[in-house]
């Protein structure tokens, strides 16, 4: 509702007729427990045009395929952080009330900012979880950019290398071409990927299967994910 | 398939369109038998596993065939290899998971209630009773196990990885998930050549029927007080069952708003506690036939809740458990079915859920208040008000002769009527432009001051709140009149006692048959009828006879005999039952109008503000153009 008239922001109408905070809805009506994905999604200028484009379709088929699996559709939780500047585009929802963002391309790719925000994120959500006695697999953060960090990042790849080796955290990257290669291999753990052109529908097909797979897995193992055929270079 | 595929006795099968496609088969119809499909699997089929297979064909029964996805036949390829089943059939059936997760049950099992639920998990019980008596043990246990249908039929399903006990060999099951595996199963490296007994399906049965009961709790899941992780693998391996009389003592604490299984009968309790407590690898878990009497019994203690009636509970532990649940969470769990009027006035049946609604109710943004009007005109160039003193003089004027002619009809008053006002109009501005934009302007004012708070919309709110509260009151309203009914109980058997005693000419002294007849004209004919009161308005009759009459009354209620064996009217405990459901009835349909009405009000409110802020704008314009 637009604002035509002016209004008293500060004096707005208290609304609350009982304690009963939604949040507390979410798990009730679901206690399955969660498997959380963070999409850290580089919208700096250079991805205008078709790459962004192509961005946005493959989120919209990433959420659509996640509902098509009954028990992956109350398990995985997606975030969506966008940088530059980093932004919190959607916070940790189920597929079913995953509002997908339409991205908008500009700014530059402070990347480092970007990943601890994803981190602290996990986190806070995983305090969450705890606080509703609800249990979680390992959360995935999920790096996509297709140029080189423009702030400092040491310190990110730092936390990404403590959490992936105390197993809290599992940090994949993927590079769009023109991205700086040599930095997603030092920020993460794993063989970033090479996105093989714009192939973000294969890439997004890809993930939700592996997420998928883990959310029908046992909490606390390793899952030997798919092979990204048709989509990466390693 | 391109191949041409056979059964054992090397009759082909022809196989039709694919139905469904799993990670480790495909689901394919069978050519000429509807009720039958073919699993045909992905990789070729290993020599251990035909053999199993074939031994769960020569094995099958009608029972397992009816309660599971039993193979009943093997399919080969042209040269003797397996490659498939046959299997039964089943439509319409979904997974136990989607029923036991609320949200999910909401949308799948729409009219699914507890009493459904218990049912679902006495079925469950007897799958697994009928699998363990035919000597087969199922493993691999967990939330994909079973399937259900909308009457609570439950059938086991992926029945090729039980442990197959054929011809006294033992067919292994390989596979396992650990959330419904027991104790003494965390933490293997492989489940590869397990024995497995009916003790460790005892085990997850018990965590599928908790999660069934319980709101697809998992009884291994809570709040966890120590530093480290506690996933539910771990906690199931070191005991820590989060509702059990140890669970204080393990650091564990069931999840915030969970329903409790103080919710269930003692004896239910302790099934729990024996299948999850520390000591349960030695001892027997309740087997599946103890699950079935215990959840039979339990269906049957359950009763209706009178607040909702999508709820069930048990009465004598106290509030129903989920009323509570849903109001303070604003959750969802069950859904309600209403019978409403339609516009066109006929009945239709709608599925409600309160919690639903109200989460709705709560997302409708009020409309903020408006800026002072003072605020507005801050700075702006005005039309001058007319000289304060003769407006102010003049309305009061108003304001007291209209007092006045509230409490009189007095001439005056009325004539002082038709003098002020046409000076109070003056005294807002004569017939000039000036004088007319001044008026519009205080019109204005007065209107930016009936919209600064949204009234309407709070005050529509607040009807929504007081239903809200009724709602959940209703079981009280309905407990405090059951209270009234039976305690009128002696009153009724009193009356129903006088009313059998008519009236009649001669017995009672001085009551001819016209005196009778004129009692009758009054609507007195029993001794019911007789009251002092209703005497009085009888014309002629003298207070001899009502002296009379009263005594005959009297001696009558003398030789009454109250029984308190004898339960109370049923009418009246049905009417009561009615009177509530159409209280509860009107305060739903109130509730579920709730978010659109809201909605609509903020609208209105919004445009009323914009074409106000217009016409002030307008206003202010003209006073600096004039």
């Amino acid at each position: 509702m637009s604002t035509d008239y002016p209004t008293f922001d500060e004096e707005q109408v208290p609304f609350n007729d009982e304690d009963s905070p939604f949040e507390n809805a979410e798990f009730v009506e679901n206690p399955e427990p969660r498997c959380p994905c963070v999409l850290l999604l580089d919208t700096s200028s250079s991805m205008k045009g078709s790459p962004i484009k192509e961005l946005n379709d493959g989120l919209e088929f990433f959420k659509n395929e996640l509902l098509e699996d009954d028990l992956a559709a109350k398990r995985v939780e997606v975030s969506v952080v966008a940088f530059g500047p980093v932004r919190v585009e959607s916070e940790f929802q189920t597929p079913e009330f995953f509002a997908v963002p339409q991205l908008e391309a500009h700014g530059d790719t402070p990347m480092g900012e970007a990943v601890e925000q994803a981190i602290e994120l996990v986190r806070e959500r995983k305090e969450t979880f705890k606080a509703n006695g609800v249990n979680y697999y390992r959360p995935w953060i999920f790096l996509i950019t297709d140029g080189a960090p423009t702030d400092e990042w040491e310190h990110a790849a730092q936390l990404v290398h403590e959490a992936e080796s105390d197993g809290s955290l599992a940090f994949f990257s993927v590079g769009v071409e023109g991205a700086n290669m040599e930095v997603l291999g030092r920020m993460s753990a794993r063989e970033p990927l090479q996105l093989d052109g714009l192939r973000f529908r294969d890439l997004f097909a890809w993930l939700s299967k592996s997420l998928q797979m883990v959310s029908h897995s046992q909490l606390g193992t390793e899952v030997d994910l798919p092979t990204p055929s048709g989509w990466a270079t390693i | 398939m391109k191949a041409s595929l056979f059964d054992r006795q090397g009759v082909p099968i022809k196989i039709g369109k694919e139905i469904a496609r799993g990670g480790e088969g495909a689901i394919l119809e069978i050519q000429g038998h509807p009720k039958y499909v073919a699993k045909v699997y992905h990789k070729p089929v290993f020599e251990a596993k035909a053999a199993k297979l074939n031994a769960m064909v020569d094995t099958k029964t009608a029972r397992l065939v009816e309660l599971a996805a039993w193979p009943v036949e093997v399919i080969q390829d042209g040269d003797g290899h397996v490659v498939g089943v046959v299997l039964p059939k089943i439509l319409d059936y979904k997974d136990i998971h989607l029923l036991y997760g609320p949200r999910s049950r909401m949308r799948e099992f729409p009219t699914a209630t507890w009493p459904f639920l218990i049912r679902t998990a006495a079925n469950l019980a007897r799958a697994f009773s009928a699998i363990h008596e035919a000597g087969h043990v199922i493993g691999d246990v967990n939330d994909k196990v079973a399937l259900v249908s909308e009457k609570s039929i439950v059938k086991l399903i992926d029945c090729d990885s039980f442990q197959v006990n054929a011809d006294k060999k033992l067919y292994p099951c390989d596979v396992g998930v650990l959330t419904h595996q027991p104790p003494e199963f965390q933490g293997v490296k492989t489940f590869r050549g397990l024995r497995r007994t009916k003790n460790h399906d005892n085990f997850g049965l018990s965590v599928l029927i908790f999660q069934l009961l319980f709101m697809a709790r998992h009884p291994f899941s809570g709040s966890y007080e120590g530093p480290e992780d506690m996933p539910i693998e771990k906690a199931i391996k070191e005991y820590r069952y989060v509702y059990g009389p140890d669970a204080a003592n393990k650091k564990m604490k069931p999840p915030p708003h969970a329903i409790m299984p103080t919710a269930l009968p003692p004896e239910m309790r302790e099934l729990f506690e024996r299948a999850f407590a520390e000591g349960s690898d030695k001892k027997m878990r309740p087997a599946a036939k103890e699950w079935v009497v215990a959840l039979e019994e339990l269906f049957s203690a359950v009763t209706k809740c009178k607040t909702n009636p999508s709820h069930s509970f048990i009465l004598r532990n106290g509030p129903c458990p989920f009323c509570a649940l849903e109001s303070t969470t604003c959750s969802a769990l069950f859904n309600l079915p209403v019978l409403f009027q339609t516009k066109e006035g006929r009945q239709r049946t709608a599925l409600i859920n309160i919690g639903t609604i109200w989460k709705e109710i709560r997302t409708v943004k009020p409309p903020g208040k408006l800026a002072p009007f003072q605020q507005m005109t801050e700075g702006k160039a005005l039309p001058k008000p007319a000289s304060k003193f003769i407006y102010y003089v003049s309305s009061l004027a108003i304001i007291i002769t209209a007092i006045g002619l509230a409490h009189s009809t007095d001439n005056a008053s009325l004539a002082l009527l038709g003098v002020i006002p046409p000076l109070w109009l003056f005294s807002r501005g004569n017939s000039s432009r000036a004088g007319r934009s001044r008026k519009r302007f205080t019109q204005v004012e007065l209107r930016w001051k009936a919209l600064v708070s949204p009234r309407e919309f709070l005050k529509y709110h607040a009807k929504l709140v007081e239903a809200k509260k009724a709602l959940n009151n209703l079981g009280d309203e309905h407990e405090r009149k059951m209270k009234d009914v039976h305690s009128s109980k002696h009153q009724d058997q009193l009356d129903c006692w006088l009313d059998k005693h008519k009236i009649a000419p001669g017995e009672i002294k001085g009551i001819s048959s016209a005196a009778l007849a004129i009692l009758q004209s009054y609507g007195i004919e029993t001794a019911k009828d007789l009251k002092r009161k209703s005497l009085a308005e009888v014309p002629t009759i003298g207070s001899a006879r009502v002296k009379a009459l009263m005594a005959w009354r009297l001696q009558l209620e003398k030789k009454f005999m109250f029984d308190p064996g004898k339960g109370v009217d049923p009418m009246a405990i049905a009417s009561v039952g009615r009177e509530i459901d159409m209280k509860r009835a009107e305060l739903v349909q109130l509730l579920a109008e709730g978010p659109a009405k809201l909605k609509h009000i903020a609208r209105q409110t919004h445009l009323r503000r914009v074409a106000l802020k217009t016409e002030f704008d307008t206003i202010c314009d003209t006073a600096v153009a004039a």
